[in-house]
């Protein structure tokens, strides 16, 4: 039982992320599955607690690693812990949506049009009968999901382009570099537009154009940093002595700049999830019927005399989403920034 | 600085040709006839095969370029909605937007600048933390939903506003009632980060050695902010104006959907729902030259405003 408590905390996160992630039930009414992920999530809650009890005992003054260091202020930051706490509490909703509300997002209720609050729907219903509560619920699911995975792409995208220009330098950093700015140089919105008028909407096209969105700021910097760290000498040695550059770049460049990559990966999700609601507040983003924020809010443009809260729940929902992002990202910034300080 | 614009003009003309080959590639991905989508599926056979030849479809990619680029300054290239050349078009909704986006930008430098002074010269205050959080607020906020509780609190409770559309001119009364919202709407995104920007330069400079030599040797407070610190300030609070001049003449997309303002972004939003092709590709390329040439005059401005800059 000790050594299973020794795993690192972060590890089961990640782990119990990608099992929740994967196994989370859709949005078909299927107990077994709900079953399971309930039980599941009950387990990696209580393993989680025990493995902090547990550090609570052996705490010592040690710290180990940079990581630890980071991780340590990042919790001593205050408004940064709460918007983690907020985050982890609406992914959580965002997961167990199906769980917390007996309502279908998609069920229309011609009885009970654009009712106020009441028991049975806890936020009312909107023009089509449909509860408030149940599509913020699977919005909070949709926004989150397709945030966060078109970041992560714009990242990976984004650092392999600024590894390939700032590593190999010369002409492949021109070519590169000229077209991102060839890329650049047409208003993101714009861009969208001429997407969508092409392909049509969808949500993969959607992840597509956002993660594409952004390559020029992941670029620039990776570049500027590989191209100080690849004058090191260590570097030198390593090509010395015969190692491949694909090997080069893993284990020595990556982990060289991996915390501005960090901090505009984080900082740039709020950013990313704002982008998504206008493109579907605008009818380019998630098509009705799926509900999504963006989407939600100019329908209730449309009823603002008869019922306030259909814009009023999605709007702070996006409010509340984006806020703690960028409050996040601005803790991670600070605890990255200043670890050569102390 | 002479060589150095004349190499920047000249360096536009390949970027602007790249850009208008990128948006004519993206628009060509369209699955489907191009003639069936540009003239409907009801339209005869002889329309069919005119619209082939007159934008040259059934060549290859680059001579349907060339045609459509001619189609396009020769002013050939007509909207399917309006019925008109599209760069009249756009033309034409370009007022509303530079009425809504610099009265916007305005705004924006009349407060958030004087607001990061003061938030900078004193740190920590009431005011500092008022300030901060509100700039917080005002880029996690999507402009639509601040658009929609002004127009429920404005239009419809108070009844004092119009609740949305375009007045005339922002010269006349109805226009600058009409105006008075979006343009409030669209300046707090601008605000939130100018401010953010003034502060934090500010923050840097009124560290350095030379303010405290200014103090030292009696300068007054006022002149060591205003004309020290400040002074110097401005070269990141100009680069942060500079960027959002340039994004100002893509239209307000969003301010503009929410208030149904007659921008260009709308028009380009429009353009879509509508299927205009012809549109789209016109306000997509017109919008784009326009932000990659005021990008270089904004760049070229700094030149002037910072003679520390020296070109190569």
């Amino acid at each position: 039982m000790n050594n299973i408590l020794k795993i690192k905390t972060f590890y089961l996160f990640i782990i119990s992320a990608l099992l929740l992630a994967v196994i989370s039930p859709k949005a078909e009414i299927d107990y077994i599955s709900y079953g399971i992920f309930a039980l599941l999530t009950l387990i990696i809650l209580l393993i989680s607690l025990a493995i902090y009890r547990h550090k609570k005992i052996n705490a010592t003054t040690i710290i180990k690693g940079t990581g630890e260091l980071v991780w340590r202020r990042l919790a001593k930051n205050r408004t940064a812990t709460a918007s983690m706490i907020i985050l982890i509490l609406l992914s959580f909703l965002a997961i167990l949506a199906p769980f917390i509300t007996p309502h279908d997002p998609l069920e229309t209720d011609w009885g009970a049009l654009s009712q106020g609050i009441s028991s049975s729907h806890w936020l009312g219903t909107d023009d089509m009968g449909r509860d408030i509560f149940a599509r913020n619920l699977f919005g909070i699911r949709v926004a989150m999901g397709i945030g966060v995975t078109a970041v992560v792409l714009n990242t990976l995208i984004g650092t392999l382009l600024g590894l390939l220009a700032g590593y190999y330098g010369g002409k492949t950093d021109n070519v590169i570099m000229r077209l991102l700015e060839i890329w650049n140089a047409i208003p993101f919105i714009l861009l969208a537009i001429a997407v969508m008028a092409a392909l049509g909407t969808g949500i993969g096209k959607l992840i597509l154009i956002v993660s594409l969105s952004n390559l020029m700021a992941f670029a620039r910097i990776i570049r500027g940093s590989v191209m100080t760290v690849r004058e090191f000498d260590y570097v030198a040695a390593a090509k010395v002595i015969g190692i491949k550059d694909f090997h080069i770049i893993i284990r020595h460049i990556i982990p060289n700049c991996i915390s501005p990559i960090l901090v505009l990966a984080s900082l740039s999700i709020g950013e990313t999830i704002l982008v998504i609601a206008g493109l579907s507040f605008l009818g380019l983003g998630i098509q009705p019927p799926m509900p999504s924020l963006g989407g939600m809010l100019s329908n209730g443009q449309q009823f603002l005399h008869e019922n306030l809260l259909m814009s009023i729940v999605p709007g702070v929902t996006i409010l509340l989403i984006v806020l703690s992002f960028n409050l996040f990202g601005d803790g991670v910034r600070d605890a990255l920034d200043s670890r050569l300080e102390s | 600085m002479l060589n150095y614009t004349i190499r920047r003009l000249l360096l536009l003309i390949p970027l602007l040709f790249f850009i208008s080959v990128m948006i004519f590639g993206i628009l060509k991905l369209t699955p489907g006839d191009p003639a069936v989508v540009l003239l409907g599926e009801r339209a005869t056979e002889e329309a069919l095969e005119l619209t082939r030849e007159k934008y040259a479809l059934n060549s290859p990619f680059y001579v349907q370029y060339v045609k459509m680029m001619g189609n396009f300054f020769t002013g050939e290239l007509k909207s399917i909605y309006y019925k008109e050349n599209v760069i009249m078009v756009v033309l034409k909704k370009m007022i509303p937007t530079l009425e809504l986006g610099l009265t916007a930008l305005m705004l924006a430098i009349a407060v958030s600048i004087p607001a990061g002074i003061i938030s900078s010269v004193k740190r920590n205050s009431i005011f500092d933390y008022t300030s901060m959080t509100t700039a917080l607020f005002g880029i996690s906020i999507p402009v639509f939903f601040t658009g929609i509780l002004l127009i429920y609190l404005f239009a419809v409770k108070l009844k004092v506003l119009p609740a949305s559309g375009y007045g005339g001119s922002m010269f006349t009364i109805e226009g600058l009632r009409h105006l008075v919202m979006p343009a409030f709407v669209l300046s707090f995104t601008m605000m939130a980060s100018t401010t953010r920007i003034t502060r934090s330069s500010m923050l840097d400079l009124l560290q350095e050695d030379y303010i405290r030599t200014a103090r030292a040797k009696g300068v007054k407070e006022n002149q060591v902010i205003l004309k020290h610190a400040f002074k110097n300030a401005l070269m990141p609070i100009a680069t942060n104006v500079g960027n959002q001049i340039a994004r100002l003449f893509a239209g307000a997309v969003l301010t503009e959907t929410v208030f149904a303002w007659p921008g260009v972004g709308r028009l380009a939003v429009n353009a879509i729902f509508r299927r205009d092709e012809p549109l789209v590709f016109g306000c997509v390329l017109i919008l784009s030259v326009i932000y990659v040439v005021v990008n270089l005059m904004v760049d070229l401005f700094y030149g002037i405003i910072n003679p520390r800059i020296r070109y190569e």
